[in-house]
């Protein structure tokens, strides 16, 4: 008696949970639709910037120190997790990835974003130079404007930087992410532009770094959103996963409770059989 | 009558690209016209408003909030933060933004960063003055 009642309590439970697991699911497919939405309409933004710094570029006498490549010094990571857990391997990927890059190059400089990587690595005495957390929901300009403008900053600051290369889940489509090593400075020049004649105000120096200092901010934006984007597709897989898993578990335990039943029925007749016989 | 292509391009997308006659932007040393036929020049802007007259005519207000013109005798490119029409403002939301940059500045501690609070001030006081400018039209 006291087991039928608990399976039955447990089918609940378990009911209960499939509720939660099946909103998470749908939750983060309607968020992960809204942020591929923004990462698209972004790109036109960063490829007017990019192709304003590459023309300013070429009118430059000197190169820029963001384009200079530095020879020896240490990489300095930046590793961005989410904010939230629940989201299957997307988190512990990027940890692990950077535990084992931090024991190759045990000198690397390293900033985090997301709460997950940065109470991981404080759990594991990782010193950074800088954590940002709750930066996520949703990822505003403001913030990627001051992690860039720090990045920017750190790397002119310390020649001994010898690239800085952005550790993260690089967004593929709602089921693919991929933890991607992108170099976030020095850049490499990508378009060619062919030479024209024109006027910067005040300077081309000046507007150089005011286009530059955008792209690069704009840069830091797309890499939170495609990150936060591929924490929506582990979250909604991870969750389509769970949502099955409750099902399945359902099926199972109301086969459990019916076999109770049934064996409970059998013994309460064959005690009444038994109750008849004995007083015949 | 000359024309020239205006492109506005913001974090959202593009937010728009038509054909215009001239264009009244905030430059760092004062406000600008631009015409077709302009020479070749980039040149940042500050937070203000952005005058479109299109080819009948017809005139729009944005307030923008700093960027960079990218201007060529055909087209006209502005890389902007943000860009609004003067009917897509949110007064409240701006008179709100003012109020909170207002009492910041006026009552400042260790904690405020002046230059932002500063600078919130004047982006929410373009809006207003963007927004007041419809009923001008």
């Amino acid at each position: 008696m006291a087991n039928l009642k608990a399976i039955r309590k447990r089918i609940t439970s378990v009911q209960s949970t499939k509720k939660i697991t099946r909103a998470m699911n749908m939750v983060a497919a309607a968020k992960l639709r809204k942020m591929e939405q923004r990462l698209l309409s972004m790109r036109p933004y960063a490829d007017t910037l990019i192709a304003l710094v590459e023309k300013l570029n070429y009118h430059m006498e000197t190169i820029h120190p963001f384009y200079t490549q530095r020879e020896g010094g240490v990489p300095f990571y930046v590793f961005i997790s989410g904010d939230k857990g629940l989201c299957g391997s997307f988190n512990s990927n990027i940890i692990r990835l950077g535990r084992d890059l931090i024991k190759e190059n045990p000198h690397a400089y390293v900033a985090v974003m997301g709460k997950k990587v940065k109470d991981a690595f404080r759990r594991m005495d990782i010193s950074v130079e800088a954590a940002y957390s709750d930066i996520f929901d949703p990822p505003t300009y403001h913030a990627a404007q001051e992690i860039a403008d720090f990045l920017s900053g750190f790397y002119l600051e310390h020649e001994d930087v010898s690239k800085i290369i952005v550790v993260y889940n690089r967004f593929k489509n709602s089921i693919v992410s991929e933890i991607t090593q992108e170099t976030f400075l020095p850049r490499i020049r990508e378009i060619e532009e062919p030479r024209r004649i024109f006027l910067a105000e005040p300077d081309v120096t000046s507007m150089l770094e005011a286009a530059m200092k955008e792209y690069l901010e704009s840069e830091i934006y797309r890499i939170m959103m495609e990150s936060l984007a591929s924490e929506h597709g582990a979250r909604m897989t991870a969750m389509e996963a769970a949502t099955d898993n409750a099902e399945e578990m359902i099926n199972d335990l109301v086969l459990k409770a019916n076999r109770e039943r049934q064996s409970m029925i059998t013994t309460e007749i064959s005690e009444i059989v038994g109750g008849a016989n004995a007083l015949q | 009558m000359a024309e020239m292509s205006l492109k506005i391009v913001v974090p959202e997308g593009v937010k728009l690209q038509e054909k215009i006659k001239t264009v009244i932007l905030p430059g760092q040393a004062g406000e600008f016209s631009v015409y077709p036929k302009h020479i070749s020049m980039v040149t940042p802007l500050k937070p203000g408003s952005v005058t479109l007259v299109f080819s009948g005519g017809e005139e729009k207000v944005m307030a923008a909030s700093g960027g960079i013109a990218d201007i060529a005798p055909e087209e006209v490119t502005l890389v902007l933060r943000t860009a609004e029409f003067a009917d897509e403002i949110d007064v409240k939301r701006a008179e709100a933004a003012k109020a909170r940059a207002e009492k910041r500045l006026s009552s400042p501690d260790e904690e405020t960063d002046i230059k932002r609070a500063q600078s919130a001030l004047h982006r929410a006081l373009v809006r207003l003055d963007t927004a007041a400018s419809l009923s001008r039209f």
